[in-house]
């Protein structure tokens, strides 16, 4: 049984972020985006004055807010709507003009107990790697079945003894988060494949 | 840049997070799936018999007895650890888990020496692994529970903090044995995923091992580093492989700046080592001695020369086959994987097992306990004793490969290095030759040492343990051998057998007598005219210089006396290596049309069908240089001084391609020529 992935609205990243990022929650449904307001105070050069002020300035709020992280909010995923742009304001000396816009944007924050769905970067003999988007997940060994035990080799991997299951490097995987910390640029989180309907969802190059 | 004025949003945004953080999104189960775990196990069982079946062969009775005995051995284990967790009386039974677990560590031992018995074996240790492990979690816990016991205060007070700190997750399943915390990843807990600020400071911070060449945000207690290693160890045994931590520089290669290798010496090595073009990216390869595979490395983006010592390709691949691989150096982590790059290019040897100064857990020694292996299955390979000052046992001391002339000035040599002399170590037998051979030996001691006793279950006997067959292979090497030294100490020295060189020889297995007797085999001088040294030519004993012991040692064999004669006194002593090594000479070859009747030809066309190359070729000229091996016992060796002018006067016909004697030099000219 699947537990239903109900890959958030947002599939539409302007980002970088591609792959599996599809996000899913338990009963409790998903909590992991958020959409949310937003402000921040644009410098712009007075070589962009002109009839496309408004869309310079979104342009700039685009390349400057998307992909980036902070620890408050979580990741930037996408601006969804630019709700008013101030009056600006000269500075001195520079000429710069700053405007201060206020924005709405979707938000990717993982919080504990979540499901969701990464690729394995790497795999080790303390546990594995796991990438969902931005968000780096550690699972060691402890969270990660008894009966799945390290291989080292060409290819270090966690398999069963039958072999039937085996987790490597660009293996897909469904995980449950047990801890997150949110450092000022970066969240990162502590993950467990050890219950139910958690593990294995895809193998190297397949689809999930 | 985000304005002030807004902020209430932003904080109303900021407690929900905060809710969020505190409560989770915790579906709240707590799975008891110990049904599930049993049929697991009953499934294990049957596979493991099919498994032994296939075995086949007359042992196959006696191995099936012994793998049913130890599998009860282990049930008998489970059971107790089962009575542990369901909360009877802790120490006792914990006594009895540790003594049964070591009968099974026993009989393990055993069953691991028969043939074929690997993915048995494996498969039981694995079970006997999950076991142990689930023991020694209960043993954590219940000496936490006794400590809490104690002090009624304590507990409440953590009660009270539990409460108080949402965030150690005593709900979830998964932290059911937390704390103590075994380790930090992001510094949060990587196993119940609390954070390390929020943890009550009383776990002493120097217990924590930082594993960074995992993961530079990885740290783990000691009880978990234990932990782990027990795991590697029953994995890598279950293998039948053991450790091995290989270090870099002077043990593998050779290294040397740009900007320290003199005109004269980049001539030579751009036209001894001159070879095909390569498909390295790191750098220009030039030349080779063996196969496909270059040994000297032009890296211009470290802006280094480095030499790979040779036959470096074969060990590994060879070593890789018995042992489980480290690279563990003092230089940095760029250089670190810039040279693992360069031995195991597939990175299939090493993988990310490499660990530079950076990841170390002390400034100017190595340790083992970033390896994560268990001392007793660990083999170090190094060529400076002083970094292992706790592993000394482990160590397999190398002599230092010094290639480069600013590696001997490094180490204040007055001797030439081996390219000065136009020089190489021997692929056949040189060092890590030598070396393979005693870690084939050492795998085989460890894994088959006590084969024809293995199915008489002795009770309580420790596993094998390498540091014991490693000093044992040693004892052996001069154990026919009655050494006598003739001033070789400072005269009046009152007790000798505290020198170096007579517990060297002691460490070796030799026998040391300060007088000579009937039963003395050699005598150890520095200079033919003492009374012992004379009384050694008459009565036809060996007369050896004391390189001789140091070169056992080095050599792991009894090295040739021939090879060690004492001088008069007068010829200074030109020998750098006690491995034995081959002249690399830049020769021009001429490849001519008119080749049919020249004998030179002939040979070089041979060449140039393995590898077409346009003319004129410069070829490596690879020459034993020495006849040592027909040396008489006795003084009648040249020096080697004299042995490379000859040959370096003589090159030509040195080159081998007109007569050679021996089949072994036989063999070093093919590899010689083969580009
Ligand atoms: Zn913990």
């Amino acid at each position: 049984m699947r537990i239903a992935i109900l890959g958030c609205a947002y599939a539409v990243f302007r980002g970088d972020w591609v792959g599996s990022f599809s996000a899913g929650g338990t009963e409790n449904g998903s909590k992991m985006f958020f959409h949310i307001y937003l402000d921040r105070n644009m410098q712009l050069h007075p070589r962009h004055f002109g009839p496309h002020l408004r869309d310079k300035l979104i342009a700039k709020l685009i390349q400057d807010v998307e992909g980036t992280c902070s620890g408050r909010h979580g990741f930037v995923v996408a601006v969804t709507a630019v709700e008013t742009i101030g009056s600006g304001l000269i500075r001195d000396g520079t000429g710069f003009v700053t405007f201060p816009v206020k924005y709405q944007c979707v938000v990717f924050r993982p919080f504990k107990g979540e499901i969701l769905e990464s690729v394995v970067t790497m795999v080790n003999k303390m546990g594995f790697f796991a990438e969902a988007g931005p968000v780096q997940i550690f699972v060691s060994n402890h969270l990660i079945p008894d009966d799945m035990v390290f291989q080292s080799g060409d290819v270090p991997s966690y398999e069963t003894s039958d072999g039937s299951v085996r987790i490597q490097k660009d293996s897909e995987v469904r995980l449950k988060i047990v801890g997150t910390r949110v450092d000022a640029t970066e969240i990162f989180c502590i993950g467990t494949i050890k219950d139910d309907f958690l593990g294995l969802i895809g193998d190297p190059g397949g689809a999930t | 840049m985000e304005s002030e004025e807004d902020a209430n949003m932003d904080d109303l945004l900021f407690q929900t997070f905060s809710a969020l953080e505190a409560n989770g999104v915790d579906s709240g189960q707590e799975e008891e799936d110990e049904e599930v775990e049993e049929e697991e196990e009953e499934e294990e069982e049957e596979e493991l018999e099919v498994e032994v079946e296939e075995l086949g062969g007359e042992d196959e009775e006696e191995f099936l007895a012994e793998v049913e005995g130890v599998e009860e051995d282990i049930e008998s284990v489970r059971e107790l650890v089962g009575k542990l967790q369901e909360g009877e009386d802790g120490d006792d039974i914990a006594a009895e888990v540790e003594e049964a677990g070591k009968s099974v560590e026993v009989g393990l031992g055993e069953l691991a020496g028969v043939e074929g018995s690997g993915s048995a074996v494996g498969k039981l240790r694995g079970r006997f692994g999950e076991v142990m492990d689930r023991f020694q979690a209960l043993k954590g816990r219940i000496a936490e529970e006794n400590v809490g016991r104690r002090s009624e205060d304590s507990l409440k007070r953590r009660r009270v903090d539990v409460a108080e700190e949402p965030t150690v997750p005593a709900e979830m399943g998964a932290g059911k044995m937390c704390p103590p915390h075994p380790g930090y990843m992001f510094d949060i807990c990587f196993r119940c995923g609390a954070e390390k600020s929020t943890i009550p400071n009383n776990e002493p911070a120097q217990d924590r091992v930082g594993l960074r060449y995992i993961h530079e945000r990885l740290e783990v207690s000691e009880l978990e580093a234990s932990r782990v290693r027990n795991a590697e160890l029953r994995r890598v045994t279950g293998k039948q492989k053991l450790l091995l931590v290989v270090d870099l520089d002077h043990t593998m290669l050779n290294s040397a700046r740009f900007t320290e290798v003199p005109l004269e010496e980049r001539t030579y090595l751009s036209t001894a080592y001159h070879g095909s073009n390569s498909n390295n990216i790191n750098g220009a390869c030039v030349g080779q001695q063996q196969g496909n595979m270059s040994s000297l490395h032009q890296l211009t983006s470290l802006g280094m020369w480095t030499k790979l010592r040779p036959f470096a390709h074969r060990f590994l691949e060879e070593a890789s086959k018995l042992y489980e691989m480290y690279v563990y150096t003092m230089g940095e982590r760029a250089y670190a994987w810039a040279m693992a790059k360069l031995l195991d290019p597939t990175g299939q040897l090493f993988g990310d097992r490499i660990i530079s100064q950076t990841d170390s857990t002390k400034r100017h020694t190595k340790d083992l306990d970033v390896v994560l292996g268990s001392e007793s299955a660990v083999v170090i390979l190094d060529d400076t004793e002083a970094v292992w000052p706790n592993h000394r046992s482990n160590l397999i001391l190398m002599e230092r490969y010094h290639f480069f002339t600013s590696s001997c000035n490094q180490f204040r040599l007055r001797t030439p290095s081996l390219a000065q002399l136009h020089r190489d170590e021997s692929e056949i037998d040189g060092t890590l030759a030598n070396t393979l051979r005693t870690l084939k030996e050492i795998h085989h001691e460890f894994f088959n040492g006590q084969r024809g006793k293995i199915m008489k279950r002795r009770p309580l006997q420790e596993s094998p343990d390498v540091r014991e067959v490693i000093r044992s292979i040693r004892a052996k090497l001069l154990a026919d051998c009655s050494i006598v030294f003739s001033r070789v100490f400072p005269t009046g020295v009152k007790h000798p057998e505290f020198h170096p060189l007579w517990q060297l020889a002691v460490e070796l297995g030799a026998r040391c007598r300060t007088s000579c007797d009937r039963s003395t085999t050699h005598v150890v001088a520095l200079d033919r005219g003492t009374d012992k040294a004379r009384w050694a030519k008459q009565h036809g004993i060996f007369l050896v210089h004391p390189r001789w012991v140091e070169a056992a040692s080095y050599q792991w064999c009894r090295p040739h006396e021939g090879d060690y004669p004492v001088s008069d006194g007068s010829s200074a002593q030109t020998v750098t290596t006690f491995s034995r090594n081959i002249l690399v000479e830049p020769v021009v070859i001429e490849i001519r049309s008119n080749a049919g009747d020249d004998p030179l030809g002939e040979v070089v066309s041979g060449s140039a069908e393995v590898a077409p190359v346009v003319a004129p070729v410069i070829a490596p000229v690879v020459d034993l240089g020495s006849d040592k091996s027909e040396a008489g016992p006795l003084l009648e060796m040249k020096s080697d001084k004299e042995n490379i002018a000859s040959t370096a006067e003589n090159p030509n016909q040195d080159s081998g391609l007109s007569s050679p004697d021996s089949a072994g030099e036989d063999i070093l000219i093919t590899s010689g020529l083969e580009i």
